[in-house]
C-alpha cells in the first residue's frame, strides 16, 4: 500500500511540474538551442563564403590587375590603395608589393596568395580549408553535448532544492509528511518527478545534436547525463534537509553548485572517480553504465538523508 | 473506549538566537470522541509547535502521545493514519485541481473507491462548482473548503487545525464552523488551535490556554472563565496568561 | 520620480539579510571565492591557445628548425609541397609569422609584406572570465530575489506599501549587482597585484559588466512565480543574452571595433577581455556607455512589470498554438533535411552522411509527440475546445478512396507530371509533402504522429485553418509550394474527418505509391 501511495503521490508531482509553463519552457529551450546555435553558425559559415570582393590597385590595366581577375577578385582602380581601406570603401588593397588589409584571414591570405603568384615568388600558400575530418567533427559534437549535460545537471539540482524549498514555505510539505508514508516518501517522489521530467528532455536534446553533429558513443553521453542528473538531483534534495522554513534558497543552492562544479573540475582530474562516478565522468569519455546505476540509486540515499538531517533539526 | 487523543507530559525544546527555547514544557491533554478541543495562547506559546508534535511532523524530546490508542513515537505511520492535519497555510499544490488534490489524498490514504469519496467529500464542503479550477486560481475561502475536504476524505478519528479560519471572511467562518461541529457530531476528536476567542467559544466543548508552553488553565468555557474571573475568553486569556497562574 | 536613496538602501539590506541568514550565509560569498579566485591566480597564459604549429610534406630545413614548429607525418595544419621545383607551395588556413619570415629569407625576390589597417580580434583574455563568472555565481540568488517573494507574497506586500517598483528593483540591482561588482573588484585587484594580467581599460568593462548581467538576469525572472521557475529562467536566459551579445560584438568587431563596442554587453564582454587592441579606451568607454543605457533601460522595464501579476495571465495554450508547433516542426525538419546541404555549401559534406532520413523521421516523430504530450497537459488551462463534429465513417472512407483513386491514376497522370509543366510541380508538391522519404516504420511513425499533433490535438483548440498553417510553415524548407497544397488539402480532410482520416489518407497514399514503385 505504501508503495502505491507513493506512485500516486510521485504522478501528482510529475503532474505538476508538467503544468509549470516556465519550468517546461526551460526544459525544452536546450533542445533546440544547440542545435540553433550550430545552424546560425552553418547558416554564418554559408553566408560568409561571399563572392570574392572588390580589391583596390592603382592600374586595373595592369597585368597584376589581371592576375588578380584571374584569381577570381574584382580589381578597381584607386589612387591610394591603402587610403581606400582606411576610408572603408574596401577591404583588402595592394600595390603589387603590399598587402593592405582590414578583412579576415581568409580573404587576406588568398589575396597574398594571387600577389605572389603574380611576382613570381618562391613560396605561396594554396588556400584550403579542409573539412574537418569525421573523428574531428565527433570531438566537436563531444564538445557540445558536455555543457548540456552540464546545464540539465544544474536544472536537477534547481528541480530538486527549489522544489523543496517553495513547498516547504508553502506548507505542502508538511502536509505531505502528515500522510502516512514514510518520511522520505515525499521527497523521493519529489527526485523521481525532476527525473522523469528531465532525463527524456535530456535525451532529446542529444538525439537532436547527433542529427546535426553527431558525437562519437551518444549512448555512453546519454548514460552519463542521466546518471548526473539524478545524481544532481539526490544532491539538492540531501541539501534541502534541515534547512528550515524561510531559509534562502540561493546559500543551500550555492552549497549544492559548489558540490557540483566541484564534481565537474575533479573528475577529469581523478581516474577512479572519472570512470565510475556520475557528475565526476560528465567531461570525460569513461563508460555511462556505472554511473547511471549509481546516479539512480543516489535518489534513495538523498531522500535518506534529508530525513534524518530533517530529524536532527526538527 | 480509546481515547483520540491523549497526550502526556509533553516537551520540545529549540535552540534559539540567545539560548534553548521550551517551545513546549510539559504539556498534558486529552481529547474524547465528539469533543472540540480549542488550544488557545498568544503567538509563539507553543500551540503550532504541540500540533506539529501530534501531527508527527516534529519529533518531542519527550513525553507521550497516543492517538487512538496509537504511540506516535512508536508508530509514526499508523498515527498518521489516525489524524488530518491541516496547517495555517492552504499547503496546496497551485497547479493541481481540488478534485486532483482530495483523489490523490484519498488514493494515499488507502480509501476504498477513492473517486467516489473524493466526489462526496467536495460536496460536503461545497467545492465541486470549482473542483476542476487549479488550487492557485482559487480565493481563500474556496481553498479553505478544498483543504477540509482533504483532510475528511479518509474519515480520521482525530482532526489537527492550526488556525482553521484565518484570512476568512464571516460566511467563510461560519461555514468552517459549522464543518467542525459536524464532526464532532459524527464522533470525531477535534484540536483547533486559535487565537480569535470569540469565535473559538462558540464551537469549542473543552478549551485550554497555553502560555510559554504550557496549559495555563484547562476546561470548559464556563470553567475556565471561573478559574479567571472573566465574562469572556478575551478577558480571561488576559488575565490568566498576564498571571500565569494555572 | 525620482528613486529615493534611503529606500533604495532599505531594499538591499532586506534581500541582503534575508537571502543569506541562518548556518549558510558563508555558502554564497564562499561560491563567489571558489569561482574566482583560481581565475585571479592562475599564471597568464593558461587560458591562451597553444602556439605550437603543427607543419607536414616537404618541409624546409629552416622551418623545421624554428622552435615554434612540430614537423608532424600526420595531416597538419599547414603541407608543404616541393614537387614544382620552382615553387614552394603550401596548403593550409594560415601561415605563422616565423614560417612566413623563414621563407621570406629563402626567397627575398618577391617577398610580400601584408600590412593590417585593423588590428585583428585577439583571443579573449582572462578579465572577460572575470565579467561573467561573479555574475554567474548569483544567478540563484538573483532568481529567489524575485521568485520566493513572489510565492511567499511578500512581493505584493513590498508594492502596496510607500515604495516604488524602481527603487524596488535598484534595492535589488544594488543588492547582488553590489556583491558580484565587489566580488569582481577584488580578484581582479588579485589578478593585476599577481601580475596575472596587466591594468587597462578592459577594468572599466570588467567592473560594469557584473551589474549589467545581473540586471538583465533580474529583468528573466519578473514574471517568476516562485523560485523553481525564476532559476530556471535565470539559467537559460543569462547565459544566451550574454554569449549571444558576446558573439556579435566578436563578429561584428571582427572588421570594426567601434562598432563591435556599441553591442550592449556583447561589446562590454569583449572589452573586458581585451579583445580589440587598437583603441582600448575608445572601446571600453563606447561600450560601458552602450551597456550603461540599455542597462537603465532594462531596469525601467523591469520596474514598469513588475506589477503584473504572472498568475492572471489568460488560460489556454496561448503562444505555443501556432508558433510552437511550427517552431518545432520548422527547426527539426531543418535541422534534420536541411542541415545537410548547408554543411555541404559551409565545405564540408562528412558530417551527416552517417545520419539517416529515417532517423531524421524518428526523431521528428518523437518531437511531434512530446508536444502534443506537453499540449495536453496544459489542457487544464485551455479554454473550451472548438466543438467540430465527431470523424465519421464516410469521411474516413472517402479519404481513402480519394487518396487510392489518385495514386490508381498515377500511371495515367506520369506523363503529364513532367518537370516544367504546373501538373508536374503539383504532383512532385504532393508527394514530398504527403509522404517523407524514409523507410516504412519511420513514415508511418512519422505520418500519425504529425497528424495526432496537428488533426487530433491543436486542431480541435485553435481551428483547423492554423493548424494546418502551423503543419505547413513547418514543412516549407523542404518545399514551399508542397507545403502549403498539402497543408490545405490536409487540413481539408481534417476537418471533416480529424485525424483518423488523415491518418488513412496519407497512408494510403504512401502504400499505394509503394505498391506501384
Amino acid at each position: 500500500m505504501i508503495l502505491r501511495a507513493l506512485l500516486h503521490l510521485t504522478l501528482a508531482t510529475c503532474r505538476r511540474y508538467a503544468r509549470e509553463e516556465r519550468v517546461l519552457r526551460s526544459v525544452v529551450w536546450p533542445i533546440f538551442l544547440t542545435p540553433v546555435t550550430l545552424v546560425a553558425t552553418l547558416a554564418f559559415l554559408t553566408a560568409a563564403r561571399s563572392p570574392d570582393p572588390t580589391v583596390a590597385v592603382p592600374d586595373v590595366t595592369t597585368p597584376l590587375a589581371a592576375d588578380l581577375a584571374e584569381a577570381g577578385f574584382i580589381p578597381v582602380a584607386v589612387p591610394h590603395p591603402r587610403d581606400a581601406i582606411d576610408q572603408g570603401q574596401t577591404v583588402i588593397a595592394t600595390d603589387g608589393e603590399v598587402v593592405w588589409t582590414s578583412a579576415h584571414s581568409d580573404i587576406t591570405l588568398r589575396l597574398e596568395s594571387a600577389v605572389r603568384t603574380h611576382r613570381g615568388s618562391g613560396w605561396v600558400l594554396l588556400f584550403q580549408r579542409t573539412p574537418p575530418d569525421e573523428q574531428v567533427l565527433r570531438t566537436m559534437g563531444g564538445l557540445t553535448l558536455r555543457p548540456l549535460a552540464m546545464l540539465f545537471v544544474l536544472y536537477a539540482l534547481v528541480f530538486s532544492l527549489g522544489a523543496i524549498s517553495r513547498d516547504r514555505d508553502a506548507e505542502i510539505l508538511d502536509v505531505e509528511l502528515s500522510l502516512p508514508l514514510p518520511g522520505w516518501g515525499p521527497v523521493l517522489a519529489r527526485w523521481v518527478a525532476a527525473v522523469l521530467l528531465l532525463v527524456p528532455a535530456h535525451g532529446l536534446s542529444v538525439g537532436l545534436m547527433q542529427v546535426i553533429m553527431p558525437a562519437s558513443d551518444p549512448v555512453q553521453f546519454l548514460l552519463r547525463g542521466t546518471g548526473a542528473i539524478a545524481t544532481a538531483a539526490a544532491v539538492g534534495i540531501a541539501i534541502a534537509g534541515g534547512a528550515g522554513r524561510r531559509q534562502g534558497f540561493s546559500g543551500p543552492f550555492a552549497v549544492g553548485s559548489i558540490l557540483v562544479a566541484g564534481a565537474f573540475t575533479a573528475g577529469p582530474l581523478i581516474p577512479w572517480a572519472r570512470d565510475v562516478l556520475p557528475v565526476f565522468n560528465v567531461f570525460t569519455d569513461a563508460p555511462g553504465l556505472s554511473s547511471l546505476l549509481i546516479g539512480l540509486a543516489s535518489g534513495p540515499v538523498g531522500a535518506w538523508l534529508h530525513t534524518w538531517r530533517e530529524g536532527r533539526v526538527r | 473506549m480509546t481515547l483520540p487523543l491523549v497526550v502526556k507530559d509533553l516537551r520540545k525544546r529549540y535552540q534559539g538566537p540567545d539560548g534553548p527555547v521550551d517551545a513546549v514544557a510539559g504539556l498534558s491533554l486529552s481529547v474524547a470522541r465528539g469533543e472540540v478541543y480549542g488550544l488557545l495562547g498568544p503567538n509563539g506559546a507553543g500551540k503550532t509547535t504541540t500540533l506539529r508534535c501530534l501531527a508527527t511532523l516534529t519529533r518531542p524530546d519527550s513525553g507521550t502521545v497516543h492517538i487512538q490508542g496509537v504511540d506516535r513515537i512508536a508508530d509514526p505511520l499508523g498515527a498518521r493514519s489516525r489524524i488530518a492535519y491541516v496547517p495555517a497555510e492552504a499547503g496546496l499544490p497551485e497547479r493541481l485541481t481540488p478534485r486532483e488534490v482530495v483523489r490523490l489524498f484519498a488514493s494515499i490514504q488507502g480509501v476504498p473507491s477513492p473517486r467516489e469519496r473524493a466526489e462526496t467529500c467536495l460536496d460536503l464542503l461545497s467545492a465541486l462548482p470549482f473542483a476542476d479550477t487549479p488550487c492557485g486560481d482559487l480565493s481563500t475561502g474556496m481553498k479553505r473548503r478544498v483543504v477540509l475536504a482533504r483532510a475528511l476524505v479518509h474519515e480520521p478519528p482525530l482532526l489537527l487545525l492550526d488556525e482553521p479560519t484565518d484570512g476568512l471572511d464571516v460566511p467563510g467562518r461560519r461555514d468552517v464552523l459549522a464543518v467542525i461541529r459536524a464532526q464532532r457530531d459524527a464522533g470525531k476528536g477535534v484540536v483547533l488551535s486559535s487565537h480569535i476567542m470569540g469565535e473559538v467559544e462558540k464551537v469549542v466543548d473543552r478549551v485550554g490556554i497555553v502560555a510559554r508552553g504550557q496549559l495555563v488553565a484547562e476546561g470548559t468555557v464556563r470553567e475556565v472563565l471561573d478559574i479567571a474571573g472573566a465574562k469572556d475568553l478575551d478577558d480571561a486569556f488576559v488575565a490568566l496568561v498576564g498571571s500565569g497562574a494555572p | 520620480m525620482i528613486p529615493r536613496p534611503s529606500r533604495v538602501w532599505a531594499i538591499t539590506r532586506r534581500e541582503l539579510q534575508s537571502e543569506l541568514k541562518g548556518r549558510r550565509w558563508l555558502s554564497v560569498p564562499a561560491l563567489l571565492v571558489a569561482l574566482l579566485l583560481p581565475a585571479s591566480m592562475l599564471p597568464s597564459g593558461g587560458l591562451r591557445p597553444d602556439v605550437t604549429f603543427w607543419v607536414s610534406g616537404d618541409v624546409p630545413a629552416e622551418v623545421r628548425t624554428l622552435e615554434t614548429v612540430v614537423v608532424t607525418d600526420h595531416p597538419s595544419s599547414l603541407r608543404f609541397d616541393a614537387s614544382d621545383p620552382d615553387r614552394l607551395s603550401l596548403t593550409g588556413t594560415s601561415v605563422p609569422p616565423a614560417v612566413r619570415e623563414a621563407l621570406d629569407a629563402l626567397h627575398p625576390e618577391a617577398v610580400v609584406r601584408v600590412e593590417r589597417r585593423s588590428a585583428p580580434s585577439q583571443f579573449p583574455r582572462r578579465g572577460l572570465l572575470l565579467a561573467l563568472l561573479a555574475a554567474s555565481g548569483l544567478t540563484a540568488s538573483i532568481a529567489s530575489s524575485i521568485g520566493t517573494e513572489r510565492s511567499r507574497r511578500t512581493l505584493s506586500t513590498l508594492l502596496a506599501a510607500a515604495i516604488s517598483p524602481l527603487e524596488i528593483v535598484l534595492g535589488k540591482l544594488l543588492a547582488w549587482g553590489g556583491l558580484a561588482t565587489i566580488t569582481t573588484v577584488l580578484f581582479t585587484g588579485v589578478a593585476v597585484l599577481r601580475g596575472v594580467l596587466d591594468p587597462g581599460w578592459w577594468m572599466l568593462s570588467v567592473f560594469l559588466a557584473p551589474g549589467a548581467t545581473i540586471a538583465l538576469g533580474l529583468w528573466s525572472v519578473r514574471q517568476a512565480p516562485d523560485v523553481v521557475s525564476a532559476t530556471t529562467t535565470a539559467l537559460r536566459v543569462m547565459p544566451l543574452a550574454t554569449m549571444a551579445g558576446g558573439i556579435t560584438a566578436a563578429i561584428i568587431g571582427e572588421t570594426n571595433p567601434l562598432l563591435g563596442s556599441m553591442v550592449p554587453l556583447g561589446g562590454l564582454i569583449c572589452t573586458a577581455g581585451e579583445m580589440w587592441t587598437l583603441h582600448p579606451a575608445r572601446d571600453a568607454l563606447v561600450a560601458a556607455g552602450s551597456t550603461l543605457l540599455a542597462t537603465a533601460a532594462v531596469v525601467l522595464h523591469t520596474a514598469r512589470t513588475l506589477r503584473e501579476d504572472p498568475d492572471t495571465s489568460p488560460p489556454g495554450i496561448g503562444w505555443t498554438a501556432v508558433p510552437l508547433p511550427a517552431a518545432l516542426l520548422l527547426l527539426s525538419t531543418f535541422c534534420t533535411f536541411v542541415a545537410p546541404r548547408l554543411w555541404r555549401l559551409a565545405g564540408n559534406a562528412a558530417v551527416t552522411e552517417d545520419v539517416t532520413p529515417d532517423q531524421g523521421a524518428w526523431l521528428l516523430a518523437a518531437i511531434c509527440l512530446s508536444t502534443l504530450v506537453v499540449v495536453l497537459l496544459r489542457q487544464h488551462r485551455a479554454g473550451p475546445a472548438i466543438v467540430q463534429p465527431a470523424p465519421s465513417a464516410s469521411g474516413i472512407v472517402g479519404a481513402i478512396a480519394g487518396a487510392g483513386l489518385l495514386v490508381a491514376a498515377g500511371p495515367w497522370l506520369a506523363p503529364l507530371a513532367d518537370g516544367g509543366s504546373f501538373t508536374g510541380v503539383l504532383a512532385e508538391a504532393f508527394q514530398t509533402g504527403l509522404i517523407p522519404s524514409v523507410g516504412v516504420p519511420a513514415a508511418l511513425a512519422l505520418i500519425a504522429s504529425e497528424e495526432l499533433l496537428f488533426r487530433g490535438v491543436l486542431a480541435p483548440r485553435i481551428g483547423h485553418g492554423p493548424a494546418a498553417a502551423a503543419w505547413a510553415i513547418g514543412k516549407a524548407p523542404l518545399d514551399p509550394i508542397g507545403a502549403f497544397l498539402c497543408g490545405s488539402a490536409v487540413g481539408f480532410v481534417g476537418r471533416s474527418g480529424g485525424p483518423v482520416a488523415t491518418i488513412a489518407m496519407r497512408v494510403t497514399w504512401f502504400a499505394g505509391l509503394a505498391a506501384l514503385s
